[in-house]
Parts: C-alpha cells; sequence; structure tokens
C-alpha cells in the first residue's frame, strides 16, 4: 500500500468549461476561472494504490475478495493483476462548493465543475505512477459492478487513515471529490 | 500513583502498535475480534509489552463501536478486551480504555451528526466503566469535530483523558485543523494530555513535536509508526529498525514529549529500547504558556498580538431585514453577512441570534453548524440565552470566544461553568450588580473579581478577555477617556486582553463614523487587543490598517497595501458577454443587466426604479421578463447553463433589494425541495431553488440526502401545493419512489416534480410523479402552471 500526497495538478479552463455545459458560451470563463482559483486554493489533493492478486473464473477474485460482476470480468480481461485506487481533491473542496452554492449558482457550478476535473486529474497521476495499466478505471457503480463492493474497496485501502476519505450510509464517499478504481494491469 | 500523577512526575511510557503486531503473529481478523477468537493471544501481546518496559497498555478496544459492530457484540469485546489486559498488568501499572474513530466523517460534510458520533463513544465509555480502566485514550483521530465527541464522551466518566490525533506531513488533520488549533481545542476541553500518533514515522514526527512544545502547557505525546511503510509481497513492511527508532525518540523527548509510545509496525522490542534510550534523560513538563487562543477547524488566532477585528453584523439589533431572515429561518442570508465580513476582513465573527419570538438555542446550534461549513473564521458566541450558549459552545469545531460575561454573581454562575466543560476565551464586561462603575479604576476592581471567580473553575486568566465598555460621550463627554484609561490599566495592572464594541462611543450624534474612526485609533493606541466593529465600516479600516503601518504591526505594509488595493472604487463585475449573443441588446436597463448576469449592475438598476415604481411591478414589468428571456433562450439551446445561472444570481441581487421595499408577507406560493435520501448531489436542486425564487415563489430547500418522512412532514407544516425532488443516482431512485409514495398517503393535495440527471419520463412515470421536468426552466413553467 502506497499513499502519497501531490501537489495540486493543474486544472484546465476548456474542461471546466465543459463540466459546467457552457457549450459555445465563453462568457463563463471569467466564473469558471474564479472556480479553478478556489478549488485549487482549498485543495488536498491524495491518493493511495495497492497492488493485489487477481484471478478470473466464475467471478472476480482479487485477493481473498469475490465480486459477481460480469462486466467488471469482461474488463480485466486479459490483466494478470490489478490496483487498487482512492483518490481525493480534499474536504477543503467540499467547504468551497458549499459556501460558493450560498452565494452564486453560477459559481457553485464552476466550483463543483472544478473540483470534479481536479479529481480526475489526480486519478491521471496516480495513473502514471502506477504505470503499464488498463486505458481504463472500473468503479463500483459501473456495469454490474455493485456499489456495494465500495466498502470492501475502501477497508482494503483503510480510505480513512490513508487519505481522509470515508462512506456514508448510501455508499458515497466524502469528501465527495474522490474516486475509487479498479486498475486492470497489463 | 494514579495517571494524573504520573503524568505530572515523570514520563510514561505506552505500548507500541497492537493490530500490525497481532497481524505479525498470524491472526487475519480485524483487532478487535481477536477478543472474542483468541484471547490468549491478545493477553500474551498486552504482557510482552509490559515486560518491554510499558507503563500503561490500551485494551484491546480500538476498533470497538456501535457503528462497526452490534451492541451485544461490542459489550462482549469490551468484557474480554479488560480481561485479557487485566490478567497481565503487573501492580502499579495502568490499562486504558482505547477510542478509535467512528470509520465515519461527521456533519457537515459527512453524513453522521456530532450526537450520533458523542453517543456512540458514549456507549462504549459507559460500557467500559464496570471494569476499571486508569484512563480513556482518544487515538488516530483525524478529525478535530469527531476528536471533540469522543473527549465530551470520555469526560463523563470522570476519568484522566489522552488524545493522539493524526497530522499529515503538512502538519494538519486531514479534515484542516493545524497544530495550534488543536492544542487550544484540547487544552480548553481540558484534556490531561495529547498529541500526535500513526501514520508518520518519528523522524517525520520531531518538527511537530516542536510546534507543540511551542504552544502546549499541557503533557505532549508521541506514538508514531515505525517508518513509513512500503508494500512488500501484499504486507506493509515499515523502514525503521527498533535501535533507529529509540534513538529518534529520545531527540523527540529532547524536544518535549513526555508521554512516549509507537503506533503501527512497532514492537516490544521497540519499546524496550525506547525505555532503555530514554530512560536517563532529565523529565521536565511543558512550560506554562500565557497564550490567549482561539481556533476554528482549521487555525488558532492569538489575542495580544496584533490587534484583531470581530465583525458584529450577525446580529438582529436594530435591523429589520435580519430579523426577517431570523423569523424566515433564511439561514442563506445569515450566512452570506458572515462570509461577506469574511471577505471585508473581518479575523472572527460574532454570532448573535437572539430574537424573543424564535427558538434561540435551535438557530444558534443550526447557524453555528452552517457557518462552520462555509468560513473557517473562529467564532464568537454572543447570548445571554443558557441553553443556547450551551448548544453554541457544544457544536462548535475549536475554541469559541463567549460573549459574555460580567461581574454579576449570576452571570459568572451561568457562563464559566459551560467554558470549564467546553473551553473557551471569555469576553468579561466589568460592570456587576451595581452597574458600570463610572471610573477606570472601579471598572478594574470588577475585572479582578471576575479573575477570582474563575480561577475557582479552573479558568485561568489568559483565557479571559476584558471589556472596560464604551459608554456615549453625547451622555457624558468622559466617557471616552475613562474607557482609554481603564484600558491601560487592565493591561498595566492584570496584564489582561482587552476588547470593545467601539461604535457606541458616538451613540446620538452626527457623523457617527468620523467618531467611531478616530475613538477606535485612540483605543488601538491605549491597548485594545479585540475590537468589536462593522467590517464594512470604510473608517474603521481606515484606523485600523494606518494604525498597524505607522506602529510596525504591519510587516513590510503588505496588510496596507492590500487595503489600499482594496480601497480603489469597484470596478462594476462584467461577465465579457459574447458579441454575438442573441438576447444582450433589447430590454430596460434592469433587463439588460439581468440578461447579461452583471450582479452589481442589477443591483443598482432595482435600487433606482425604486424610486419611482412599486416594488411589485418592477419584479412584474423588468424581473421576470428578463428572466424570461434568458430562459426561453435557454430552452432553444442559445444560451448555456452558466450563463443562466449567472442571470439567476443577477436577478437575486436585483430581488434583495426588491425584497426590502415589500413588508414581509405570508401565504405565498410555497414550494418543498429536495434531494432525495441517500443523494448528496445538490447542485441542480439548487438551480431550481435559485430560480423558482426569482419567479417569486416561496422555496422552503429541505437540502440534500433528506428522508421521506422528512419531506412529507414539511409539505404537510407549510400546506405546499407543490414539491420537487431531484436524484442524481440510479441508486436513489428507489428512495424517490419511497417518498412519492408516501407523499400520496400523507399529502394528497400535493402534486410532485421530478428531475435529476438519471431521470427520464419513464421512470417518472415509473414511480408516479405527476411531472418530469427535464431543467430547471421546465420546474419553473410547471410551478406556474400549478398556482395559476
Amino acid at each position: 500500500m502506497l499513499a502519497r500526497s501531490l501537489k495540486t495538478p493543474e486544472i484546465p479552463l476548456d474542461t471546466v468549461l465543459y463540466y459546467m455545459r457552457a457549450g459555445q458560451d465563453k462568457s463563463a470563463a471569467h466564473v469558471a476561472k474564479e472556480g479553478i482559483r478556489l478549488v485549487r486554493e482549498a485543495a488536498d489533493c491524495k491518493f493511495v494504490c495497492r497492488s493485489m492478486p487477481l484471478a478470473l473464473g466464475e467471478c472476480v477474485k482479487i485477493g481473498d475478495w469475490e465480486i459477481k460482476s460480469e462486466s467488471l470480468k469482461k474488463h480485466l480481461a486479459g490483466c494478470k493483476e490489478v490496483v487498487l485506487l482512492g483518490a481525493s481533491a480534499g474536504l477543503g473542496v467540499d467547504r468551497v462548493i458549499t459556501a460558493c452554492g450560498k452565494k452564486s449558482g453560477a459559481l457553485s457550478l464552476a466550483a463543483d465543475s472544478a473540483g470534479g476535473v481536479l479529481v480526475e486529474a489526480v486519478c491521471d497521476e496516480a495513473e502514471q505512477f502506477i504505470g503499464k495499466a488498463h486505458p481504463f478505471r472500473y468503479s463500483p457503480g459501473y456495469g454490474d459492478f455493485s456499489i456495494e463492493e465500495q466498502r470492501k474497496l475502501c477497508e482494503l485501502l483503510q480510505l480513512q487513515k490513508t487519505i481522509g476519505v470515508t462512506l456514508t450510509d448510501g455508499l458515497m464517499l466524502r469528501p465527495t471529490k474522490s474516486v475509487t478504481a479498479i486498475i486492470g494491469i497489463l | 500513583m494514579t495517571v494524573i500523577e504520573t503524568l505530572k512526575a515523570g514520563r510514561l511510557v505506552l505500548d507500541g502498535g497492537f493490530g500490525t503486531y497481532l497481524r505479525e503473529q498470524g491472526y487475519e481478523g480485524a483487532s478487535e475480534e481477536a477478543n472474542l477468537d483468541c484471547p490468549d493471544l491478545v493477553a500474551s501481546i498486552h504482557a510482552a509489552y509490559f515486560r518491554a518496559g510499558s507503563d500503561a497498555v490500551s485494551a484491546n478496544t480500538f476498533g470497538i463501536n456501535p457503528l462497526r459492530h452490534d451492541k451485544e457484540t461490542c459489550k462482549k469485546m469490551l468484557k474480554s478486551a479488560f480481561g485479557c489486559a487485566k490478567r497481565v498488568r503487573p501492580e502499579g501499572k495502568f490499562v486504558f480504555l482505547d477510542l478509535g474513530p467512528t470509520g465515519k466523517l461527521l456533519e457537515p460534510y459527512g453524513d453522521l451528526t456530532f450526537e450520533e458520533a458523542y453517543e456512540s463513544f458514549l456507549f462504549v465509555v459507559n460500557e467500559s466503566l464496570p471494569y476499571a480502566p486508569d484512563a480513556v485514550f482518544i487515538e488516530t483521530m483525524n478529525d478535530s469535530y469527531e476528536t471533540k465527541a469522543a473527549v465530551l464522551a470520555a469526560k463523563t466518566a470522570g476519568l484522566p483523558v489522552l488524545v493522539g490525533n493524526v497530522y499529515d506531513a503538512s502538519a494538519k488533520l486531514m479534515t484542516g485543523a493545524d497544530i495550534p488549533a488543536m492544542v487550544a481545542l484540547l487544552e480548553g476541553l481540558r484534556v490531561d494530555a495529547f498529541g500526535l500518533n500513526c501514520s508518520l514515522g518519528p523522524e517525520q514526527m520531531l518538527d511537530l513535536v516542536s510546534a507543540f512544545s511551542e504552544y502546549s502547557s499541557t503533557p505532549i505525546i508521541v506514538k508514531p509508526n515505525a517508518g513509513l511503510p512500503r508494500e512488500e509481497g501484499g504486507r506493509a513492511v515499515y523502514d525503521v529498525g527498533a535501535k533507529e527508532f529509540a534513538s529518534l525518540m529520545a531527540e523527540a523527548v529532547k524536544r518535549g514529549a513526555t508521554v512516549i509510545g509507537g503506533c503501527c509496525g512497532t514492537t516490544p522490542e521497540f519499546i524496550r529500547a525506547m525505555a532503555e534510550q530514554t530512560a536517563d534523560l532529565p523529565f521536565a513538563l511543558p512550560k506554562k504558556k500565557d497564550k490567549t487562543l482561539v481556533s476554528s477547524y482549521t487555525h488558532a488566532l492569538e489575542i495580544g498580538k496584533n490587534p484583531l477585528l470581530v465583525g458584529e453584523r450577525i446580529n438582529p439589533t436594530g435591523k429589520k431585514r435580519f430579523k426577517q431572515a431570523l423569523r424566515e429561518k433564511d439561514l442563506a442570508y445569515l450566512l452570506n453577512e458572515g462570509t461577506d465580513q469574511q471577505d471585508k476582513g473581518a479575523h472572527i465573527l460574532d454570532v448573535n441570534v437572539g430574537l424573543p419570538e424564535i427558538d434561540e438555542a435551535a438557530m444558534m446550534e443550526r447557524v453555528v453548524k452552517e457557518l462552520q461549513a462555509v468560513s473557517d473564521l473562529p467564532l464568537q458566541i454572543d447570548t445571554v440565552h443558557p441553553v443556547a450558549m450551551e448548544k453554541g459552545l457544544r457544536y462548535y469545531n475549536g475554541k469559541p470566544l463567549v460573549n459574555s460575561v460580567d461581574g454579576k454573581q449570576e452571570s459568572m454562575d451561568r457562563v464559566f461553568p459551560l467554558v470549564q466543560k467546553y473551553g473557551g476565551t471569555v469576553i468579561c464586561l466589568t460592570m456587576d450588580e451595581a452597574g458600570i462603575p463610572a471610573t477606570a479604576e472601579g471598572r478594574v476592581e470588577v475585572a479582578k473579581r471576575i479573575v477570582n471567580e474563575a480561577a475557582k473553575y479552573g479558568i485561568e486568566p489568559k483565557d479571559l478577555v476584558f471589556d472596560p465598555l464604551t459608554l456615549t460621550v453625547s451622555s457624558d463627554p468622559n466617557a471616552g477617556r475613562v474607557t482609554l484609561e481603564a484600558l491601560t490599566k487592565i493591561k498595566r495592572e492584570l496584564n489582561g486582553k482587552t476588547s470593545l464594541g467601539v461604535s457606541n462611543i458616538s451613540f446620538g450624534l452626527p457623523q457617527r463614523e468620523l467618531l467611531n474612526g478616530a475613538f477606535f485609533l485612540l483605543a488601538l493606541e491605549h491597548g485594545l487587543d479585540l475590537a468589536i466593529v462593522n467590517p464594512f465600516s470604510d473608517e474603521m479600516h481606515k484606523a485600523y490598517r494606518t494604525y498597524l503601518a505607522l506602529t510596525g504591526k504591519d510587516n513590510r505594509f503588505e496588510e496596507y497595501l492590500s487595503y489600499v488595493e482594496r480601497r480603489t472604487p469597484d470596478v462594476p463585475q462584467t461577465s465579457v458577454p459574447s458579441p454575438s449573443s442573441p438576447l444582450s441588446e433589447a430590454g430596460s436597463p434592469l433587463e439588460r443587466a439581468i440578461v447579461r448576469g452583471l450582479r452589481e449592475q442589477a443591483r443598482e438598476e432595482a435600487k433606482e426604479l425604486l424610486k419611482a415604481e412599486q416594488p411589485l411591478r418592477i419584479i412584474d414589468a423588468y424581473v421576470i421578463p428578463a428572466l424570461n428571456r434568458v430562459g426561453k433562450g435557454f430552452e432553444e439551446k442559445k444560451v448555456y447553463l452558466p450563463q443562466l445561472l449567472m442571470s439567476a444570481d443577477a436577478a437575486k441581487e436585483a430581488f434583495a433589494v426588491i425584497k426590502e421595499a415589500i413588508p414581509p408577507s405570508e401565504g405565498t406560493d410555497k414550494i418543498v425541495l429536495a434531494t432525495v435520501k441517500g443523494d448528496i448531489h445538490d447542485i441542480g436542486k439548487n438551480i431550481v431553488r435559485v430560480l423558482l425564487e426569482n419567479f417569486g415563489f416561496t422555496v422552503i430547500d429541505l437540502g440534500k440526502d433528506v428522508s421521506p418522512e422528512r419531506v412529507a412532514e414539511e409539505t404537510v407544516r407549510h400546506n405546499c401545493r407543490l414539491v420537487g425532488l431531484s436524484a442524481l443516482m440510479t441508486t436513489t431512485v428507489p428512495a424517490m419512489a419511497e417518498t412519492i409514495a408516501l407523499l400520496r398517503q400523507k399529502a394528497p393535495f400535493a402534486k410532485v416534480v421530478v428531475g435529476g440527471a438519471v431521470l427520464t419520463q419513464e421512470y417518472a412515470d415509473m414511480i408516479g410523479a405527476d411531472k418530469y421536468a427535464a431543467d430547471a426552466m421546465e420546474t419553473v413553467r410547471y410551478a406556474q402552471e400549478v398556482f395559476g
């Protein structure tokens, strides 16, 4: 298991505008920039990863964790092992989104979008670190990979201790700008 | 000797890693389950630590918590855990109850309430009492708020409480608190020893130990991992050996650690080496610090260094609009008053929500909780209502300022016990049963009596800030002079910290700002540490910034220069409208401002129009047509989402101005909005709210993750004819169906409109909604239809 803190990655304006569904309308750029600035100021980017042995049989077996998911099995076909990934942009980003929401809908949308772009960028950096990975990350909730499996993933990565990420009763990640995923190693 | 006596008399050696050591012995389950699976193994680990030189071991209770296991299992585990530790305990050694984190994040960003966390810790504490632990050790906490809940629960047992927090390499907790903030919080809560454990190795902890030494007057705990982990064959391997660990711990001791042990990866071998290597080092408790601290969940402020500004605007006194917001529970208005003051340079926010006709205690709880979700400034809990004060102190995530106590016995009897329990720095008004003394000497006498009474509760003089009271010069020309003299005397005779509400001085005179600014400057020069002011007043800023600049208190004039920069007249916010925008040109100036999303301009234009036109007519003739144009443009895909929201923001600004001119009305068209249970995505719902409000509807926004019962209850209570439900995730659509079913039963009069990313017309039909709205504008149109 390896946990890292990162220097906050770049948050590209175009991607944020895309997340904001700004279409061709470039007038949203100054709001987007402000959202990016606030999110960058508040961000505390971390990831944790752990490599695990993989066996594909009747179900997907990662260590002694058995997952019944056809779509995940298909996704991991040809992989020798997996890396479990947890990544987060930190609780400060949630605070910014909430604070913006009290002032301006547009700014809140911008901050929310910037936070989403940021955590994806953290995942990308983590993948670069991992190397030779399957081009797509696979997360609980995709296809028939049950969201219930989020618990096991959190436990295996000790998410609260390693990167400060917890689960709600409804199996959602907190801070909200967090991602868990299984990455196949080719 | 008791634990407390031992802490004062010498170093206390704790145990080392338990879970990691248990796994080394071949146990694969969760550590707390070992209490039932293999009690002999558990006992043998404790025994090994005692043999290695531990003065105290933590029973294997870290993971025992009713949020992780059912209560009966918790009880069985606790019984066995203490049994294991006690049967191998040598005479004179200690066994601690060990409390670990619940595994959940607390409100406002998690779904565990403060009280739920408190109750779960309290359960474990109470169930442990029959086994007579010597102390409670709360450890591996990475959230200050959860730490506070655990400490309050532990304190109910009357046992010594020790706290270990997890800091990262940047010396902060995961939820943001730095070391001074944690020292302020934990000393306020009267924890007996606290410091660092887990996450870092001894080397990475050394600088952090020095930081603790700089702030803490309380014994310092250092309990590192055996270095940093790396993975080898699927197992964590730590990079520091026992010998190296011991010499680094000796360095930690030299830097001030007095309670030492090991965490993950350490073994009895580490503890033995550490105990031997530190045995002959001299022992000294941390020196008493004289810092007057207040803190938030991120940082602490020291009162008595540079003077600080307390923003006074969260207070209904004399403010019609604020009172209305309190009565209508319009939290957004209150919160904006907070964040706006922060933007204007306030260091601390005063929170006063007292109004005779509302439930002040409940409002205080809500405002404190919500304010600390959006602002990281320390808060000043301002109330005379004892229950409201307790709520404020309890739910505050830090060490607050408490406003206020005075020299009346009744006041001290009421306030000091709360400060003793929750911590806080107290504003002390120098008046008593006989009123406000006319002389500076008289006020200092009252201050001295307050110091003596506070001492009875263990509240030190450093946690008192004296307010010698500002009286108005128009009724007594000497009032200003007496107050200034009292400031000087409090400094000189009590070495006390001071505060004043500055603006009282000018009451009854014209151009009050002029007098306020000048008096503020005088007060600063006479030793004022804390000024309760209106951060929007330029005269106050002028006095404050120039004072700092002229007295060597402004490093490289940074404060002054940034103030000067901000003082240049505001450039109106522009949204750089795209030249091809199909909507920008036509209509009145207000309409254009709204269409183009110009907030400042929209506000100014609305003010202008109010001089000539009726408020309601402005809404009908300008605001709504403008929003309609933007909304229509959005539907036709000529306008994109951000622009729609910017227009809504601008309309909101205009609306705020107009609303002040309209008498508050009951019985407007009310709509309940909620994101359903299990879903925390509320941005879509918030967009709908903003638009609905702009179109004149009253929205009762229940927030996110709302239970079906609550939606039904509020709908009935407000007699709402329309309910809007939002869900973003497929997994929460069933919760939406459940909510609709309950609404049909309890509030058959209400129509239900649904929306959100995953919803479709088919889904909406399937779960029995009256209407599926693809976007915010469609919801508005439907609302107009429903209310005719």
